[in-house]
């Protein structure tokens, strides 16, 4: 289970939270704006918050201070 | 039995209802298929049965043809079931050869792989503006020579994923490969020019109704006629240009569900872009489930 409010509180020392949630149950999708840390700043982060629950990262790309990410679960 | 009459007897007996030309003969030998032969009906008739002249004369031919005799020196009670008092079965013109290519009836096969296990995830990635997405069906799942006529995708939808994606386009192809566990091999297939027949089948919307474990239809705009030795190749290709960042996906089946034993197969690929993907140059991540689908055909 994803504590979205603590990962919400890491994920905006570096950026604007445009999403945080579950996506069609099986995933978990991040949108963020204005990233200023690098994508190693971020995978820190899901790394603790969000793998455990949803192991495989989708997607994951950072172009122009926009992060968008995906993970689900792998069966 | 009135022998006058008997040509129309043998008509209505093939299921004729009305003459041709105001000729019964010419309604017969249209009935089988033929042109006239050396300028008569009965010859092509006799031609489309496969007889020749027995004894000498066209009837005769005809008449064997259909294992009959004249009865009490009358054509009309030796021809089938026509005559009075007659024992012969019915005859039945001979049937078409069948095209095994050819579309028969529109019918939805099964599910292509294991349609038991639905409960998994195959993933519509909207959440970038181009996706590119592509599976395999063995040689074995699909069968035999067919011209396929559609595509059945389950949807694994929830209300607030009522949504349409336009400028969808879906591809089929032979291929001589099963799967994309070498990640490269999905590079292989166009660079080595091994895909010969990449066909544009489907161009349109896709429309996510919210409505979970329902399958949505892509009627193809052109016919795909399978060869009945290859496996195939499917691509869907999303060129919408727009994102989400919550969305409907496709219920899919896991590799190791699909093919006991074998374990991580990757029978799939995907690719996701903020701009416009090349599928023949661009990167791809292997994938280890398909959409749960089934094909009409």
């Amino acid at each position: 289970m994803v504590n979205r409010e603590e990962l919400v509180s890491k994920l905006e020392a570096y950026g604007t939270v445009m999403f945080c949630d579950v996506n069609s149950e099986q995933s978990y999708v991040i949108v963020m704006a204005e990233w200023t840390g690098t994508i190693d700043n971020f995978v820190d982060i899901v790394s603790v918050e969000v793998i455990p629950t949803y192991e495989r990262t989708v997607s994951l790309t950072l172009v122009e201070g926009v992060i968008k990410s995906e993970f689900d679960k792998v069966e | 039995m009135n022998n006058g009459i008997w040509i129309e007897e043998w008509a209505k007996s093939l299921g004729i209802t009305e003459p041709v030309n105001g000729t019964w003969i010419q309604a017969i030998k249209e009935h089988y298929g033929g042109d006239d032969v050396n300028g008569t009906h009965l010859m092509s008739i006799l031609h489309q049965m496969g007889g020749d002249i027995s004894n000498g004369t066209i009837i005769d031919g005809i008449m064997d043809d259909m294992g009959l005799s004249m009865r009490n020196g009358s054509i009309a009670a030796g021809i089938g079931n026509l005559g009075t008092g007659t024992t012969q079965p019915p005859v039945s013109p001979p049937s078409p050869p069948i095209d095994p290519c050819s579309v028969i009836s529109g019918v939805t096969t099964e599910n292509i792989g294991n349609p038991g296990n639905t409960r998994l995830y195959y993933a519509w990635y909207k959440l970038y503006n181009y996706n590119n997405m592509g599976w395999t069906y063995t040689q074995s799942e699909i069968g035999d020579c067919k011209t396929i006529t559609g595509l059945e995708i389950m949807t694994k939808s929830a209300s607030y994923n009522q949504l349409n994606w336009d400028n969808q386009k879906l591809y089929v192809a032979h291929i001589e490969e099963e799967n994309f566990a070498s990640q490269s091999t999905y590079f292989n297939l166009f660079n080595d020019n091994t895909i010969t027949d990449l066909t544009l089948v489907w161009d349109g919307t896709l429309e996510f109704s919210g409505v979970d474990y329902e399958y949505m239809l892509l009627d193809f705009d052109t016919n795909f006629t399978y060869n009945g030795t290859d496996n195939l190749l499917f691509i869907l290709i999303d060129e919408s240009g727009d994102f989400t960042y919550s969305y409907p996906a496709f219920r899919g089946i896991g590799a190791p569900y699909l093919y006991t034993g074998n374990g991580n197969t990757y029978p799939a690929f995907y690719d996701y872009s903020d701009s416009a993907i090349d599928i023949y140059t661009d990167d791809v991540k292997k994938y280890n489930y398909r959409p749960n689908t089934k094909l009409l055909y």
